[in-house]
């Protein structure tokens, strides 16, 4: 089983999975599962997690198809199970202490003996690491749902009637929640713009 | 509804930054995430996805006791009298505070307690070429 | 029968949420000039028309924005009624027919105002904001 995908009928196979037919359900796997892989990533920021959750999502599917009533396409509704599965792990996660990524510019102590190497000091060039460190860190500071938005949006280049489909909520709250999301990161983030 | 970015240069380079730098891994072992999932769904008993949960007759019975229990507990527990002049009907500003020194806020009570109102003074005039939508 | 059952079902879920948390705080922004008294009020504005003309002086109204949110205590939602002004309501408690709300005030990237307040429905939440051009622009918060 590779990733030919070329000749999968996802109508066809979505028909035959109803019926019951598992191998038919495990082409629609093929066929979707990097993409939820993916976006599962983006929102809980582990790969063991998102793993378990991409596998979560496709049981919950089969579990849910006889549900599945055809309005929005079968990969939006597959997000959204992906979607709400990954928040709920975030929300249980949240009762659990994480450290706290320190953000911002590094503060220079003026009797450090230490001379700062040029990626501790703003202004003086940040290595790729660094910035990814720092951009990661910054992602991680937002809501699953706001990462969502985010990812669908700035990084994926959804519209956003179809990240109103794929996360089950309105193109206005989408528009919410992509401003908030926008004004934290760039909060976070406005030293790095100096860099550029 | 339009797709296209707000003209905002500071935004613009946070989104080549997470463009640049927010990646996720690639699938690993993708033919083991179809294996799993098809041995967990043969595991338990592989249901046909579209057979019914509970027979018709069950939801006729469940739908109208619910409708029914719904209608008893309406008419029992649903206030009857919406006075407005009761406290619960009564909206109260319990702090405000304006974030800017030019600004100042009071509040009162609008007539009739018909809502409540926060006065504010000294707002920058918007001239009318300017758009507020 | 399977129709009977349907109806029989969204009947009893229609009945049940009466008591439901289906609650929605609706925010809009309103231009209030006295230029025309003639002039027909906006439907969604019709009962607070009378309360704006006894407090803020205004005769006319224009209503430049308008959204509506399901209320969820705890939870948090932006309104945006304009792309200029806008709120972040947070949903602190819920009582019997009102809501505890903190209330955010934004001007672009600039927050306003902040308010904590009781605000019960049918009784709503008039915010005298700035002048613009010849009328006033006013803030309304109602929970619906």
């Amino acid at each position: 089983m590779g990733d030919d995908l070329s000749s999968v009928d996802e109508t066809g196979c979505l028909a035959r999975a109803r019926e019951g037919d598992t191998s038919a359900f495990g082409d629609l796997i093929t066929l979707h599962r990097g993409k939820i892989h993916m976006h599962i990533f983006y929102m809980v920021r582990n790969e063991e997690d998102a793993l378990d959750l991409t596998q979560d999502t496709f049981i919950r599917a089969w579990r849910s198809l006889a549900r599945f009533d055809g309005r929005a396409s079968f990969s939006s509704w597959l997000f959204r199970i992906a979607t709400n599965a990954a928040i709920d792990l975030c929300r249980k996660r949240k009762s659990r202490p994480q450290t706290e990524v320190e953000l911002g510019p590094m503060k220079i102590d003026a009797a450090s003996r230490t001379t700062p190497s040029p990626a501790e000091v703003p202004g003086a060039g940040l290595d790729r690491a660094e910035i990814k460190r720092r951009i990661e860190g910054a992602f991680a500071q937002l809501s699953p749902e706001h990462r969502a938005v985010v990812v669908l949006k700035e990084v994926e280049d959804c519209s956003y009637e179809e990240i109103a489909r794929r996360l089950g909520c309105s193109p206005g709250t989408v528009m919410s929640r992509l401003f908030y999301a926008r004004k934290k990161l760039q909060t976070l983030l406005a030293d790095l713009h100096e860099e550029f | 509804m339009k797709n296209s970015d707000p003209n905002d240069p500071p935004w613009d380079k946070t989104r080549a930054l997470l463009r640049e730098h927010l990646t996720a891994p690639p699938l690993p072992h993708p033919d083991f995430i179809n294996s799993q999932v098809l041995e967990t769904i043969r595991r338990e008993g592989n249901p046909r996805p579209s057979a019914p949960l509970f027979p018709l007759r069950w939801l006729a019975w469940g739908g109208g006791t619910a409708l029914g229990t719904a209608a008893l507990l309406t008419a029992f527990f649903l206030p009857h009298d919406l006075s407005r002049h009761e406290d619960g009907f009564i909206s109260h500003v319990l702090e405000a505070r304006a974030e800017s020194p030019q600004l100042s806020v009071t509040s009162f009570r609008a007539p009739d307690d018909r809502g409540v109102v926060l006065w504010v003074e000294g707002s920058e005039f918007i001239p009318a070429n300017e758009s507020v939508q | 029968m399977k129709r009977a059952v349907l109806i029989l079902i969204s009947l009893s879920v229609w009945a049940t949420a009466v008591r439901a948390d289906g609650d929605r705080i609706w925010s809009a922004l309103v231009l209030a000039t006295k230029e025309d008294p003639e002039k027909p009020v906006p439907e969604s504005l019709t009962e607070m028309a009378p309360v704006i003309q006894k407090v803020f002086g205004f005769t006319s109204l224009y209503l430049l924005g308008e959204k509506k949110r399901n209320l969820v205590s705890g939870g948090e939602e932006w309104l945006v009624p304009s792309r200029e002004f806008f709120f972040k309501v947070q949903c602190l408690s819920r009582q019997e027919t009102a809501y505890n709300l903190r209330i955010e005030l934004y001007r672009g990237e600039k927050l306003l105002l902040t308010t904590a307040v009781k605000l019960a429905r049918g009784a709503p939440l008039y915010i005298r904001g700035p002048r613009w051009g010849e009328g006033q622009l006013i803030f309304l918060f109602e929970v619906q």
